[in-house]
């Protein structure tokens, strides 16, 4: 099977058939071809829910044990990280998780729901895959192995200190427990026990899957059946079933694949002097992956590559030697296997066996017969998995040819899929797609991410351990929870909407395509020809956030002491001068020790209180008495008093105690019309005005979106009156930054009032329309007061600098000028000019 | 020694001459200065020349080793930026004498004018009369000698040096604090006073900076990313979200304004907000589509200078030595030479290693001249005087200590670990028309030889692009409020400035409210992520575009928007050898170069498909708006039966 095959499609095609658009599968997602959500379960085992790692890493792979000893990573070649420090080990995590929980984990059982049966030839890892889907979509399977135990090659061909027996058997055991609907008839041969037209007869469809079990032959002279120490598979397959098969002496290995290493490894500890691997590619080119070419070479085989067997020598039906030839090319230009020899330069090696490993074909004349084979694979197609009988399907490597496990187990899904469509009589199935989600794992917060090193596994790599001792060990679990947090986490958003990870993806696709790749670049260029969802639909409420301050630069001169120093002292009515421009109403119901802090927070930070009663006995910040009811009756103690109008407007009689005390109103959108007239000719000093629905009452910024457009329509009917410098305005509903208040002043008013915003920063919590104080009394209040005090200075902070970027020493020179709308909305109820309007300007 | 009468000739030529006996080891003498500008700026050689009457503007500005002798006054900007050598003038020095100087000597007989030394940061600046207000402004190393009064707020923000008045103090500036003198200073003090024949019978008083702000306080808590999933725009529920909760958090633990990398997090009418109108869907279709459209672009040639020559119409944006490691700024230059377009130093010096690397390299002057010198200057291919950008316009860039290292703070010339914050105004740019003489003295150090641009963050352009017009300057780069930054204060990069696109349109309507459509080329930056919102640009009316942001992405950077911290995870915004050695120059260099590339393709398939063969055939007229926001800011049609769907598949 060409790797190629499975090479996932176009991710910047797939986006599409996913609800959330911004979706695009992480990179080690893409490259595994399972599509296992590989992010999360890393982000799980960093968590340490190793339960529900399992599950993730389970939901698309059936042999998470067998996996996590010997996959092919794909995925780790495409794991960013492994740009920079060495990709995350995920397969490495994979084996912890399945040590830690793999063995007692079990689903709920599949029951049998469909009348249809599915007859399986192989219980190899794409026979046992597809069964297990089928199985679980409800029909009942008929699995059909030609040996005496399932597993095919992972069972077979893998040698036990690599994957040890008992690990795949976990793995199968889980399956066949999963999916009582599997039926296993075991010894039972295509063509021996069972004929393919009984086959066709019994079930509604067939898969192939027996895999590929012959040696190819290395067709040189000398090479004969039955000879002493002439060996292939068979020394593997035997020593995994048991048998104890000793060689001697010069042993050498003919093949550069993994089962070649293997091989050579395995013949070191089966009682080998010296193992010596001749192969034809050089060095670089051999097929086998470059770990384990490593582990072999640590092992102490010696590699000879690019020489090619010439002959084999043997005396009285034993081996006693083989001839290689120079191989000087593998492939011809056009890239077929093509080699060329150097006949001048030869090697005569002695030794006492030869293990072929060159690769295995697949051997089954009822399928011969049947007019499937093509080229000794059977005939399927790969968009379809069909051969020429229409109830006949194939899979894995004795369709596609010889490739890793993770791959066989990707054509038990894709052979699934279509023999689903089959049973189902559709016609033009929907073509099979790797099935990619996420579940958004959050990501844990630990600083040592960046700089923790890649660490590889413990590895015991000694030719002389017995055969069944593992040479790679499992990490520890402060290991494995340290390499998981290395993760980058591609698949988690960022923290920008402008550079999405969508967009990031997009981006590096670009970086990692070849400019030449035409196909590829068309692909990128459709994704990102693709709009967005309009952020700013109709019918949107008006937002702060849509209002941006226009920077100064050459016409408006740049401020020029860098430091943040900008004025933020704060005149209001006629006997209030705050050091911020900054009220604070909602804490009268909160509990003493919450208030107590915000008293003093607000007497050092130089703001006041508004409220219906006073922070606490000795609170010395300034307090506004609100009032709400016609029978409240105003304080001494108030340094002014404000007057709540209800949802009616009715006159007030107000009066002062001293002279210089201030008096307000306070009133929502709809009353404006009457109240501004009625508040100017009574000379009040302090309008503030309501953007919730009622800021008497407590989470009234929690309840609603604010409505801002009353600053607005504020300003407008004072300007009618021609009076708007006679009365100084303050706005409430939800504020909460430095830069919400810049643009309350720069929308003419002279004051903000805070309310949720100070809660959240002194440790409150919203609870549906409230903010509670959860930790209570357990705060002291001296720390609860230095967060208020904090919070106030930094938003003091933002308000100052905001200006300050305008061109502004003094936060109440801002104007509605600084300011622009990114949106109609905003523009509208704000009564801001669009950011670039069409208004054209006079020539200056 | 040579006579030449400045009353027969130009500045232009005698700044040639000089520099010319310089090389043959001759000295001058100039007679009728007149209070010329610009006399001996750009320098490089030990000539002597002596002045015989007053100088203007910049006398001896941008020079290394001349010796200077100006028999009476001198204007503004004496000495700007002098790197050694020396400069007496007999009578008064105007404002900032000495501003930026980085060694060599500068006597003023008389008086200084006011913020006398500004942003120095070597060398002695000695005025032997009295100082006008700020004399040490924002000093970051070096020393001031005053032997009369000091003048109002003396050593005002100061950073490090050390400032001597022999008369009265008459106030101390911000953070700055008066210290007994040793004799090891007073000894110096004195040689430095004998060698100029300069008596003084007095006594010193030493002021040195306080050190009260040159950190901020408690450090932000270290947080992985900040999710944008929602934000305060679709109703009651999302309006307190995670995301404002977080902020007050850490406001109330650190006290101050919060600081991040990146650009503007949330939504704005952006590119993606408009479309091409023709079906795009075989775009690309001809295996040689980058043959087939030219996107050859030259940039600057308006005053006489050498274009930068660009393959395309994408330049790489300014992104400093110090922001980013060595290796990502050496990755930047060898993908810009791969690709044939520009790099830029950005702020704190040009990387002597990147200037190889890169063949067309953009100097940007900044506010701070925080590495700035005559000799990047004259290696440059353009000279970018920088005026505000898109993530902080109207404040100065940022640097937090964890990445203001030893080395970095040796090219830029300053003292290491503080939280630097560089100034938001240069000292002798105050408005338009001191940027003039500016650009006239760049134009003298670098013999006419480069373009002269300025980079403006998008803000009230549509009056700033007529004053960059009427000054004098090859190109605007302009940077909506989408660009990206190693450091700004959050709510800065969140809300002030105007969209990319918004500006974009405000600049061409300036231009053509007084008549001059298309005499200014405009680089727009500020969210250029790929060939689709380049083209859009170009189709728009900008000349090229720039990406900084993207660029990092296409390195590896993963958006964690923690730049400002120091300890990026691929090594490209990090100064700390333990992080830095994860990154691999080569394989992101090519990263880069293939992302360019990819923006290369996509802009000749785009034009191609549009039946064009040059990329600035590309109109207005190809673009509709896919949003009524969109519509409103570019005045684009509004087309909504576009919007969310693929162009060509309708």
């Amino acid at each position: 099977m060409d790797e190629l095959n499975v090479r996932a499609a176009d991710p910047m095609e797939r986006c599409d058939e996913y609800p959330d658009s911004d979706f695009i599968p992480a990179p080690c997602q893409q490259g595994c071809p399972l599509g296992t959500d590989i992010p999360s379960y890393v982000g799980l085992i960093a968590e340490e829910k190793l339960e529900a790692a399992f599950e993730v890493i389970s939901e698309s792979n059936p042999f998470p044990a067998t996996c996590g000893r010997v996959c092919a990573k794909p995925c780790e070649t495409q794991c960013r990280r492994g740009e920079s420090d060495g990709p995350v080990s995920i397969r490495s995590l994979k084996r912890f998780v399945t040590e830690q929980v793999g063995r007692q984990h079990r689903e709920n059982p599949f029951p049998v729901t469909r009348k249809k049966t599915v007859g399986i030839v192989g219980g190899g890892p794409t026979g046992l895959t597809a069964a297990r889907d089928l199985a679980e979509a409800g029909y009942e399977v008929h699995l059909y192995e030609k040996s005496g135990r399932l597993g095919g090659m992972m069972a077979a061909g893998i040698p036990p200190f690599r994957l040890p027996e008992r690990f795949v058997e976990a793995d199968i055991e889980r399956i066949l427990e999963d999916c009582p609907g599997i039926m296993v008839r075991l010894n039972c041969a295509l063509g021996d026990g069972v004929s393919l037209d009984e086959l066709k007869e019994k079930h509604d469809a067939v898969l192939l899957a027996p895999g590929l079990w012959r040696d190819r032959k290395l067709g040189v002279p000398g090479e004969k059946e039955g000879i002493e120490g002439l060996l292939g598979i068979g020394f593997l397959t035997g020593l995994n079933q048991g048998e104890s098969i000793r060689l001697e002496g010069e042993v050498v290995v003919v093949g550069g694949g993994n089962v070649a290493m293997d091989a050579a490894r395995a013949a070191l500890r089966a009682g080998a002097a010296t193992v010596e691997l001749f192969c034809l590619e050089a060095l670089d080119q051999m097929p086998a992956w470059k770990h384990e070419i490593e582990e072999a070479l640590q092992e102490g085989v010696r590699i000879n590559p690019s020489w090619g067997p010439k002959e084999i020598f043997s005396e009285n039906g034993k081996l006693t030697g083989i001839e290689f030839v120079r191989c000087t090319s593998v492939f011809d230009a056009q890239g077929r296997f093509n080699p060329e020899y150097d006949h001048k330069s030869v090697l005569r090696k002695d030794a006492r066996a030869v293990l072929v490993c060159i690769g295995l074909e697949l051997e089954n004349e009822e399928l011969q017969r049947a007019g499937l084979l093509e080229r000794g694979r059977v005939k399927a197609d790969f968009e379809s998995m069909r051969t020429a009988d229409p109830l006949v399907f194939a899979a894995g490597d004795s369709a596609f040819g010889p490739s890793a496990i993770v791959y066989a187990i990707h054509h038990g899904h894709r052979a699934a899929h279509y023999i689903e469509a089959h049973l189902e009589g559709v016609k033009n199935p929907q073509p099979y797609r790797v099935r990619y989600s996420s579940r958004q794992v959050s990501i844990i917060q630990d600083p040592r991410w960046e700089t923790l090193a890649r660490e590889e596994p413990r590895r015991t790599l000694s030719a002389d351990a017995p055969l069944s001792d593992e040479c790679e060990l499992t990490y520890e679990r402060d290991v494995a929870v340290r390499q998981a947090i290395r993760c980058l986490r591609c698949d988690a958003e960022t923290g920008t909407a402008d550079y999405s990870r969508r967009t990031r993806e997009h981006i590096q696709s670009m970086a990692r395509t070849d400019p030449a790749d035409v196909e590829r670049q068309r692909s990128i260029l459709q994704a990102r020809l693709k709009p967005r969802k309009n952020p700013f639909p109709t019918g949107r409420p008006a937002n702060l956030d849509d209002i941006v301050f226009l920077p100064a630069a050459l016409t408006r001169l740049v401020i020029d002491p860098y430091r943040e120093a900008c004025s933020t002292s704060t005149p209001v009515g006629r006997s209030l001068t705050l050091r911020q421009p900054f009220l604070f109403t909602g804490f009268d119901d909160a509990p003493a020790p919450v208030r107590e802090a915000l008293a003093l927070a607000l007497e050092s930070s130089g703001c006041a209180y508004l409220g219906f009663r006073p922070l606490g006995k000795a609170a010395r910040a300034p307090w506004l008495q609100l009032l709400g009811a016609p029978d409240e009756v105003p304080s001494p103690e108030a340094s002014g008093l404000v007057f709540m109008m209800g949802e009616r407007f009715e006159p007030i009689s107000p009066s002062r105690l001293t002279p210089d005390r201030l008096l307000g109103l306070c009133s929502t959108g709809p009353l404006l019309a009457e109240v501004i007239p009625y508040a100017l000719e009574k000379g009040f000093d302090l309008l503030v005005l309501d953007g919730t629905k009622g800021m008497g009452r407590a989470g009234s910024e929690l309840e609603s979106e604010p409505d801002f457009s009353i600053m607005h329509e504020a300003i407008t009917i004072l300007r009618e009156l021609n009076r708007e410098e006679d009365i100084d305005l303050a706005y409430f509903g939800g504020l909460r930054s430095g830069t919400d208040v810049a643009k309350v002043l720069a929308r003419n008013c002279r004051a903000a009032v805070f309310g949720a915003a100070v809660s959240i920063a002194m440790g409150g919590v919203i609870a549906g329309r409230a903010v509670e104080f959860p930790e209570g009394g357990a705060v002291e209040v001296d720390e609860r007061r230095l967060w208020a005090e904090n919070w106030i200075k930094a938003t003091a902070q933002e308000t100052a600098i905001i200006a300050r970027c305008t061109g502004k020493t003094n936060v109440h020179n801002l104007e509605p000028e600084d300011m622009r709308s990114i949106t109609l909305t905003g523009a509208e109820a704000m009564g801001i000019s669009l950011a670039s309007g069409c208004a054209p300007r006079e020539y200056f | 020694m040579v006579t030449i009468d400045l009353a027969q000739t130009t500045v232009r030529k005698v700044n040639e001459i000089l520099r010319g006996f310089g090389a043959t080891h001759q000295n001058a003498e100039i007679v009728n200065p007149d209070a010329k500008h610009y006399i001996g700026v750009g320098l490089v050689t030990p000539t002597k020349v002596i002045i015989r009457g007053s100088a203007g503007y910049y006398c001896g500005g941008l020079c290394d080793g001349p010796h200077f002798k100006v028999d009476k006054n001198v204007s503004w900007g004496v000495g700007d930026n002098l790197l050694a050598g020396s400069i007496e003038v007999g009578g008064n020095a105007g404002a900032i004498a000495g501003v930026g100087m980085r060694g060599g000597d500068i006597v003023v007989r008389g008086n200084v004018g006011s913020r006398a030394g500004q942003v120095m940061k070597k060398g002695t600046l000695c005025c032997a009369g009295n100082a006008n207000f700020m004399a040490g402004y924002m000093i970051y190393g070096g020393r001031v000698i005053i032997l009369g009064n000091s003048g109002e707020r003396v050593g005002e923000d100061m950073m490090g040096g050390e400032i001597y008045v022999g008369g009265k103090v008459e106030s101390l500036g911000n953070d700055a604090m008066l210290v007994e003198p040793s004799s090891t200073d007073l000894d110096s003090v004195m040689e430095f006073l004998d060698r100029y024949d300069i008596a003084f019978q007095g006594s010193f008083k030493k002021i040195v900076c306080a050190g009260k702000t040159l950190r901020y306080g408690t450090a932000e808590p270290r947080l992985r990313k900040i999710p944008f999933t929602t934000f305060s725009s679709g109703g009651a529920e999302d309006y307190w979200n995670a995301k404002v909760q977080e902020d007050i958090r850490v406001k109330a633990h650190i006290g101050r304004y919060r600081i991040r990398g990146y650009g503007t997090s949330r939504h704005l009418p952006h590119f993606q907000d408009i479309a091409f109108k023709a079906d795009l869907t075989g775009a690309g279709m001809d295996p040689d589509v980058v043959s087939r459209v030219n996107l050859r672009t030259f940039l600057g040639e308006k005053h006489g200078g050498r274009s930068l020559d660009l393959s395309m119409p994408v330049m790489i944006a300014p992104m400093s030595y110090g922001a980013l490691s060595k290796q990502m700024k050496l990755a930047l230059g060898i993908a810009s030479r791969m690709s044939g377009i520009s790099e830029n130093s950005g702020e704190g010096g040009m990387l002597s290693e990147e200037r190889a690397e890169a063949r067309q390299m953009i100097a940007q002057c900044l506010a701070g001249r925080l590495g700035w010198n005559v000799h990047d200057v004259k290696r440059a291919d353009c000279i970018e005087i920088y005026i505000s950008q898109g993530a902080k316009p109207g404040l100065g860039g940022q640097l937090m200590a964890e990445k203001l290292t030893r080395e970095i703070a040796a090219v830029r010339g300053i003292p290491a670990g503080m939280d630097l914050r560089s100034p938001s105004r240069h000292p002798d740019i105050l408005g338009g028309d001191d940027l003039i003489m500016k650009v006239e003295e760049l134009r003298e150090a670098t013999g006419w030889r480069v373009p002269i641009s300025i980079k403006l963050g998008a803000g009230r352009i549509r009056d700033d692009i007529k004053i960059a017009l009427k000054d004098g300057i090859d190109f605007v780069e302009l940077d909506g409020m989408q660009g990206g930054t190693g450091a700004a204060g959050s709510e800065v990069a969140e809300f002030v400035g105007i969209p990319t696109i918004a500006g974009l349109q405000e600049a061409i309507d300036g231009l053509a409210e007084i008549d001059c459509q298309g005499q200014l080329p405009i680089v727009l930056m500020g969210g250029v992520k790929d060939g689709v919102d380049a083209a859009k640009a170009i189709a728009l009316g900008a000349t090229a575009v720039a990406c900084g942001s993207s660029m990092l992405i296409a390195a590896g950077c993963i958006a964690c928007m923690q730049c400002s911290v120091g300890s990026c995870v691929i090594g490209a915004a990090t100064q700390d050898p333990e992080h830095t050695a994860r990154f691999d120059v080569e394989k992101r260099a090519l990263q880069v170069h293939q992302y360019l590339e990819a923006i290369r393709w996509q802009l000749a398939s785009i034009a191609h498909a549009h039946g064009y063969s040059d990329i600035r055939q590309l109109s207005r007229n190809d673009l509709v708006a896919l949003t009524p926001e969109a519509a409103a800011l570019t005045r684009l049609p509004y087309d909504e039966s576009l919007a969310g769907k693929v162009r060509g598949r309708i």
